[in-house]
């Protein structure tokens, strides 16, 4: 088990929206424009379980970031690694996210 | 959830040459899900009907104590000249208003599973409740007939309290956002009465000549003005077929006072548009109400940020 700290952006215009990570509700900060926001730690055993639902008007793009870095024995962080998808909300509903993300198979985001 | 409430000036830019609109659509998702941090969101935006011209403010803050707020100065684009009276003149004013957004929709992202789609008809649906205040001052005459009598000043201070109901309704071929409000206040009847430029002019004689000085125009309105306590309903019905990708919104709306001093409904339609992926956030739009045998049509556009 490593400890990462795991930063999640989701940009686009929603009238709802939850996001999960690890079991866990995220509260997430909103930057007064399209842009949500959260830095958190998780344990991570092996995955990193995301859960997202985002309901608005047809056709509204969105894109969600992930960026996870490994704390080191210092305390400190491992350089960032990057999972990201985008998507458009859909007709008759809204979109939703299932993603296992295994940081060791990410790609630094430099 | 800590709290359930968030913050909407007004909504963008889905208004009516009136300034008001039904539908309050706040740019902060699910507000219980946000962190206490907050943010904030403005608009700007023009709204011009005729000769006339709103420029008004909109700011959303999230966090612990979501607020909306919204300002609004109006006047008219035209200034006294060389007649005496210009047509469709907007008094100046200005308006602060203050709305809050309650969500009704719970969802659950830890239900969603690898496969599977959210579906919904019914996809969201929220109670707002919204609070302004008018102050304007302007000029009334019980007729424009010759002899032009002395226009009178007032100065109306208008309050307004309204609650109203939203939802975005979706099929597989188009969205709706529904609304409607009622409200309570204090009003006037300026928007039924004929508005016009008075330009208020005085003739002095000098020892070589008559000079004319032009003391600046004047916003008038014409006819028998009335202050009185108001009852008014509003409802917008903005469809987004899905043919046009979420850009093009159809407004289908009423403007209406229930009171009976100035009893009226004045029914129109308004075209919004936006860019490619962002429908939420229309960069302009244009509306044409009906009102008492005639007509009046608006551009509004504006920038959020």
């Amino acid at each position: 088990m490593s400890i990462y700290r795991v930063q999640t952006t989701i940009d686009g215009v929603f009238t709802n929206m939850d996001l999960v990570l690890d079991a866990k509700h995220i509260l997430l900060s909103y930057d007064g424009g399209q842009s949500y926001a959260s830095t958190d730690l998780f344990d991570v055993t092996n995955k990193l379980v995301l859960q997202w639902i985002g309901i608005g008007l047809s056709f509204q793009s969105w894109t969600i970031t992930v960026l996870m870095s490994a704390q080191k024995a210092d305390g400190t962080f491992d350089d960032d690694k990057k999972w990201s998808t985008t998507g458009t909300i859909p007709q008759g509903g809204g979109s939703q996210v299932y993603q296992e993300i295994d940081p060791t198979k990410l790609v630094s985001a430099k | 959830m800590l709290f359930d409430i968030s913050a909407a000036a007004q909504q963008s830019l889905f208004e009516s040459s009136s300034g008001e609109t039904a539908i309050f659509l706040s740019s902060q998702p699910a507000p219980g899900k946000l962190s206490p941090s907050g943010g904030d969101a403005g608009v700007v935006l023009y709204n011009m009907a005729a000769s006339t011209v709103r420029f008004g403010y909109l700011h959303e803050r999230s966090g612990s104590r979501p607020l909306g707020l919204g300002g609004e100065l109006s006047g008219t684009l035209k200034d006294g000249s060389s007649t005496i009276l210009h047509n469709n003149a907007t008094a100046p004013g200005a308006s602060i208003r203050v709305a809050l957004t309650k969500s009704l929709t719970a969802i659950d992202a830890s239900k969603v599973t690898k496969t599977g789609d959210f579906k919904c008809s019914l996809c969201a649906h929220w109670l707002v409740a919204q609070f302004r205040v008018d102050v304007s001052q302007f000029y009334t005459v019980p007729s424009s007939a010759p002899p032009f009598p002395m226009p009178k000043k007032r100065t109306f201070n208008g309050i307004q309290g309204k609650i109203g109901y939203n939802q975005l309704w979706k099929s597989s071929h188009a969205d709706w956002l529904l609304g409607a409000t009622i409200g309570i206040g204090r009003q006037n009847n300026t928007d039924a009465l004929k508005s016009a430029q008075f330009t208020d002019n005085m003739i002095t004689n000098t020892s070589t000549d008559q000079l004319i000085l032009n003391q600046g125009s004047k916003t008038t309105y014409i006819g028998k003005y009335d202050e009185y306590i108001g009852a008014p309903i509003n409802a917008d019905a903005i469809v987004f077929p899905g043919a046009l990708r979420g850009m093009v919104g159809f407004d289908l709306f009423v403007r209406s006072n229930v009171a009976t001093a100035d009893r009226y409904g004045s029914p129109g339609l308004g075209v919004f548009v936006a860019k490619k992926g962002q429908p939420a956030r229309p960069i302009g739009g244009l509306t044409v109400a009906y009102r008492d045998g005639k007509g009046q049509a608006s551009l509004v556009v504006g920038w959020s940020f």
